[in-house]
């Protein structure tokens, strides 16, 4: 009798330690498979990380005497630093909301019975497949001083402009921004509007919901999660701007133009890495805190339709 | 960060594959030997096809003498090899035909020479003197074929085709199979047939450096054109230079033929072999390793046992004498006790070549090797990025280069990758800061701290009559406007200069005033800054061709009133007196500072790696070159003024004093301290500079000490975003005013960044 009770118990036993050992198993066998993938992360991010926090600390790469805070201080009362910071922030506050706000509304009217729907599809499609050198060119050759933009607007009797270097060159900017990004993000709310369930419509239809509640109590609700993919796709592509503007108007532009990412390649180039490093870092807790912000944005939006 | 790091590292070991051969176990050391003959002073001097030097010698009796060394048998002393030579002849050049012989190119001087009259400053316009007018000076011209024990197999009278070249100086001679002559004289090769009659003149239009025939019987002569460096084929049949079919890029160095291979050359500091069909020369030697300055070797000789001969003569140096350098190849750990030290640069001058390789020949505790950075195919930023990069990694060389790197002067102060050199120069037991000059030193000084040494230098400034820009030190735009203004309307201010030109050079020399370093502020809305964009504009867009025709002539009757010059010498303030023909001022560019005229680096201008191992190593360099031996000998070997107040003294009582020699004809004829040529095309002058005036050097004396070194607030960013923006007021489209607010806005956001 002892023997058969214990048996039982036993088996337990060792399937428990079977399946504890499946599980060592199992994951030592992931830990070679995500391996390299951690090795990446790690040689990539984080040890360049570790080593641009490194190089904010210290007075300079030669000498590497620590100096706290002190770089971080430099650079926040550095007028370019503040100059660059409030360029970047403005043209983020107003391009992004555009190019989230202008793509939805043309998903929308691309996804409601239109003629001429592919057409326009196709057509707002193809900034994305124009390299950045072709931008640049239409760009100069469209807001150069002696630019077409400026031959038309003489035709009407007005003075030149210079688009690039006056008070006009974010807007510039800010079109060519919406004009490369529109397509993309139209296209990805296209695809999640096309993932709302047919069903949940018609039965608001039915229950005469007007137009204006659909899109708000249903259709945004589900496009949440896309919401928050499309605003920080176009925040990044906002600080990647740079590359226009730098391509247009070099490494010192019109004092709006200036950039961010301008203040780290030319601290870079004049080999200021405390300088850099310091900029570096301030800039990444910018941007993990909106990303934070966003993030519970569209937890708090979106986690009744997510399940 | 990080894959910039890695970058660099990529970057560096690159450099340091190109840096030399330091990595090998080898080295070739270096025996000297001075090349001359009791009593004789040696001339041309040529391997021969045997392992024999041979070298003309002339003793101070006026006796002429070729001699031979046998370097395989291992002779030191030379031999006297017996060719009869006529009392007024002197052999110029020593060649070898295809079987081996010798072949002297010999020239007799007449019995009677025109001489040009000389006084102070003795000028021959090319226009107006012809060689009949001037008298060659020439009685006969002969190519003589010797054997090797001096026995004349053939002697070829050629004064009819060569007496006719005005200033005739053979440089080389040499034969090809047919027994067709080739000689390398004043900028042509000559074909001669067998006979002595010309065959064919090829001008090359510039000086011939090399004339060799290679293993083939091709003869290829080597010089730098137009377009850079040229090694060029003799063709007999189109009767012209060919280029060499070969893709190896040549480029300006010393070439002859190899011995295996086709071709055996010098480039920057190394010695190369290859075949034309190769694609890749292959090094056989960095001379700079075997502390030998490639720029002063004559011609190489590889010996069948191993060894390398070279013969060397340094122009540069008074005390040069030829040297036969005989090179053994031996263990690394044999040779090299001293602790090595490099010395990074983005070029390798010929001064820095030749400082190197006499700190290492006299240092018994250290010696220098340069590691380079970049390659041709980079621009200067590149290179200096990898130097950057390898201080930031902690890798960089001892010593920095400064003279290239000028611009980066801030750069690499702003990493704290420079060391104060000033405890060193105050407390060293040899040299004292007060026996140089302050404002010289003070070129590479920031903020009370001296970050590199500079032991010669030279004056960039403007120089007018005094007529027209008075006696002042200084000058501001509004004179230079003013003076323009009161001049008739096709007046010319200054030659060789356009509107961008002289835009930047404006701005650098006034960068200080608009930019208030202090707070971070500037200025370029002010009236200044305007007043520079109106005078620039005033200057052609683009140098045209023509510009210098009848250039002394403008200048003497006013239409051209002022002349951009570097002053290195005395020599060449006497050359712009006379080119003036009257009082003249040298009064610098135009400024709201003390002084216009600004010191340049003229030589090895190096400071110390913070991080050195061996700062006690480095500074025994950089003292080197600061030392009164060296600083005595400066002017000839760089071209420039030395820093130390007492060995320019001594230059300056050098240029006052008359040196004579004894004229054919037994007259006392003052000898020139040196020629001059200033112009280009047809209207180029040339002129002898004869001893100086005591008034001449206190005049230069008093342009050194009121010159300034620029203060390092100007950077080739800010020039280039001035100069694009000026384009738009120098085409007419935007008023000074939208430029200037432009420029400021521009400009205030760089200064703000680099705060």
């Amino acid at each position: 009798m002892k023997k058969e009770l214990k048996t039982p118990k036993k088996e337990k036993i060792k399937s428990a330690n079977s399946l504890r050992k499946k599980g060592e198993r199992g994951k030592r066998i992931s830990c070679v498979f995500l391996s390299p993938s951690i090795l990446g992360v790690l040689v990539f991010f984080v040890v360049p990380f570790l080593v641009v926090i490194y190089y904010s600390v210290v007075d300079n790469p030669i000498n590497h005497s620590f100096v706290f805070l002190d770089n971080f201080r430099n650079v926040f009362n550095n007028g370019a630093f503040r100059q660059a910071a409030f360029n970047t922030m403005k043209f983020s506050l107003i391009a992004v909301p555009l190019a989230v706000v202008l793509a939805l509304g043309l998903a929308l009217l691309l996804d409601s019975k239109i003629p001429f729907r592919s057409q326009f599809r196709t057509f707002f499609l193809t900034p994305m497949m124009v390299p950045i050198a072709s931008i640049v060119l239409i760009w100069q050759v469209l807001f150069h001083y002696n630019g077409m933009v400026n031959d038309v607007i003489g035709l009407f009797g007005a003075g030149k402009i210079d688009w690039l270097k006056s008070d006009y060159a974010q807007i510039v900017i800010i079109v060519l921004f919406l004009w490369k990004n529109l397509g993309y993000n139209m296209i990805l709310f296209m695809a999640a509007l096309s993932s709302i369930p047919k069903d949940i419509l018609e039965v608001a239809v039915l229950e005469s919901a007007k137009p204006r509640q659909i899109f708000f109590y249903i259709k945004l609700r589900y496009l949440s999660s896309t919401l928050l993919f499309v605003t920080i796709m176009s925040l990044i592509n906002s600080f990647k701007v740079f590359r226009e503007i730098y391509l247009l108007t070099g490494s010192y532009p019109y004092n709006t133009l200036y950039m961010m990412q301008h203040f780290m390649n030319n601290t870079f180039g004049s080999l200021d890495y405390q300088k850099l490093s310091a900029a570096a870092i301030m800039m990444s807790i910018v941007m993990v805190i909106l990303i934070g912000i966003l993030f519970l944005t569209e937890n708090y939006f979106g986690k009744d339709v997510e399940g | 960060m990080l894959a910039l790091q890695f970058t660099g590292c990529g970057k560096t070991d690159e450099v340091q594959e190109t840096a030399g051969t330091q990595d090998k176990d080898y080295i070739y050391a270096a025996d000297y030997q001075d090349l001359e003959a009791d009593g004789y002073t040696t001339g041309s001097m040529i391997f021969g096809e045997d392992e024999k030097v041979y070298f003309a010698g002339s003793s101070e009796e006026g006796i002429k003498q070729l001699f031979s060394m046998d370097i395989g048998a291992g002779e030191s002393t030379a031999s006297p090899v017996p060719v009869e030579l006529e009392a007024d002849a002197y052999i110029s050049a020593i060649g070898t035909d295809s079987e081996g012989n010798l072949l002297l190119g010999i020239v007799k001087y007449a019995d009677t020479a025109v001489n040009i009259a000389a006084d102070n400053v003795n000028a021959a316009e090319d226009d107006n003197v012809s060689a009949e007018d001037a008298g060659s000076g020439i009685g006969g011209v002969e190519i003589r074929k010797i054997s090797l024990d001096g026995q004349t197999l053939e002697s070829v009278d050629v004064m009819n085709v060569l007496g006719k070249v005005k200033d005739l100086y053979i440089q080389n001679v040499l034969a090809d199979k047919d027994g067709n002559y080739y000689v390398n004289a004043n900028q042509s090769v000559y074909v001669l047939k067998p006979s002595g009659e010309m065959l064919c003149e090829l001008q090359a239009g510039t000086y011939i450096q090399s004339l060799f025939r290679m293993k083939d019987g091709t003869v290829v002569v080597g010089f730098y054109g137009d377009t850079g460096w040229r090694l060029q084929s003799v063709d007999l049949s189109g009767k012209a230079l060919k280029d060499l079919n070969s893709s190896i890029s040549f480029g300006y160095g010393t070439y002859q033929a190899g011995v295996d291979a086709d071709i055996l050359y010098t480039q920057d500091t190394k010695l190369y072999t290859c075949n034309l069909s190769d694609t890749e020369p292959t090094e056989v030697l960095d001379w700079l390793e075997s502390d030998i300055n490639s720029t002063s070797l004559q011609s190489v000789k590889l010996l069948k046992d191993g060894r390398i001969a070279a013969l060397s003569m340094d122009f540069m140096s008074e005390q040069s004498k030829p040297e036969l350098i005989v090179l053994t190849k031996k263990d690394r750990s044999e040779v090299s006790g001293k602790t090595t030290l490099t010395y990074g640069t983005v070029i390798v001058p010929y001064y820095l070549s030749n400082d190197i390789a006499a700190f290492n020949k006299q240092s018994d505790k250290y010696r220098i090797e340069v590691k380079q950075y970049g390659d041709d195919s980079m621009d200067d930023d590149a290179r200096v990025a990898l130097l950057a990069a390898d201080l930031a990694g902690g890798k960089g060389p001892d010593l920095i280069d400064m003279v290239f790197n000028f611009t980066s002067l801030d750069k690499f102060i702003s990493m704290g990758a420079l060391e104060d050199l000033t405890p060193y120069l105050e407390n060293d037991a040899v040299i004292k800061r007060e026996d140089y000059f302050e404002n010289v030193l003070n070129t590479y000084a920031r903020d009370g701290k001296l970050y590199a040494i500079i032991p010669c230098f030279g004056i960039s400034t403007i120089v007018g009559k005094v007529s027209d820009v008075g006696d002042k030190k200084s000058w501001t735009m509004d004179d230079t406007i003013n003076l323009m203004d009161s001049k008739p309307e096709d007046t010319q201010i200054l030659d060789y200069n356009t509107k961008n030109s002289i835009l930047q050079l404006l701005c650098s020399m006034n960068m200080g005033e608009f930019v208030d370093a202090e707070t971070g502020t500037c200025d370029f809305t002010g009236g200044e800054f305007k007043r520079i964009l109106e005078f620039s504009n005033q200057f052609p867009k683009e140098v045209s061709n023509d510009s210098d025709s009848g250039f002394v002539d403008r200048i003497r009757n006013g239409q051209l009133i002022l002349m951009q010059g570097n002053i290195t010498s005395v020599q060449q303030f006497q050359m712009y007196e006379y080119i003036f023909k009257e009082e003249i001022n040298f009064i610098g560019y135009p400024t709201i500072g003390e002084s216009g005229s600004v010191i340049r680096s003229n030589g090895t201008t190096a400071g110390m790696n913070v991080n050195s191992k061996n700062k006690e190593g480095a500074w025994e360099f950089l003292k080197f070159n600061l030392t009164k031996d060296r600083q005595e000998n400066l002017q000839l070997a760089n071209g420039g003024f030395p820093t130390m107040k007492e060995a320019l003294e001594k230059q300056f009582a050098k240029d006052v004093e008359a040196e004579y020699y004894e004229d054919t004809d037994g007259t006392q004829k003052e000898k020139s301290k040196s020629t001059w040529t200033y112009g280009s095309g047809t209207d180029n002058i040339t002129m002898d500079v004869y001893s100086a005036t005591q008034e001449q050097v206190a005049r230069v004396r008093e342009i050194i000490e009121q010159s300034v070194g620029l203060d390092g607030t100007e950077s080739e960013e800010m020039l280039s975003i001035i100069s694009e923006e000026a384009q738009s007021y120098f085409e007419g489209q935007k008023s000074a005013d939208d430029v200037a607010a432009l420029v400021q806005n521009r400009l205030q956001t760089y200064i703000n960044e680099t705060r």
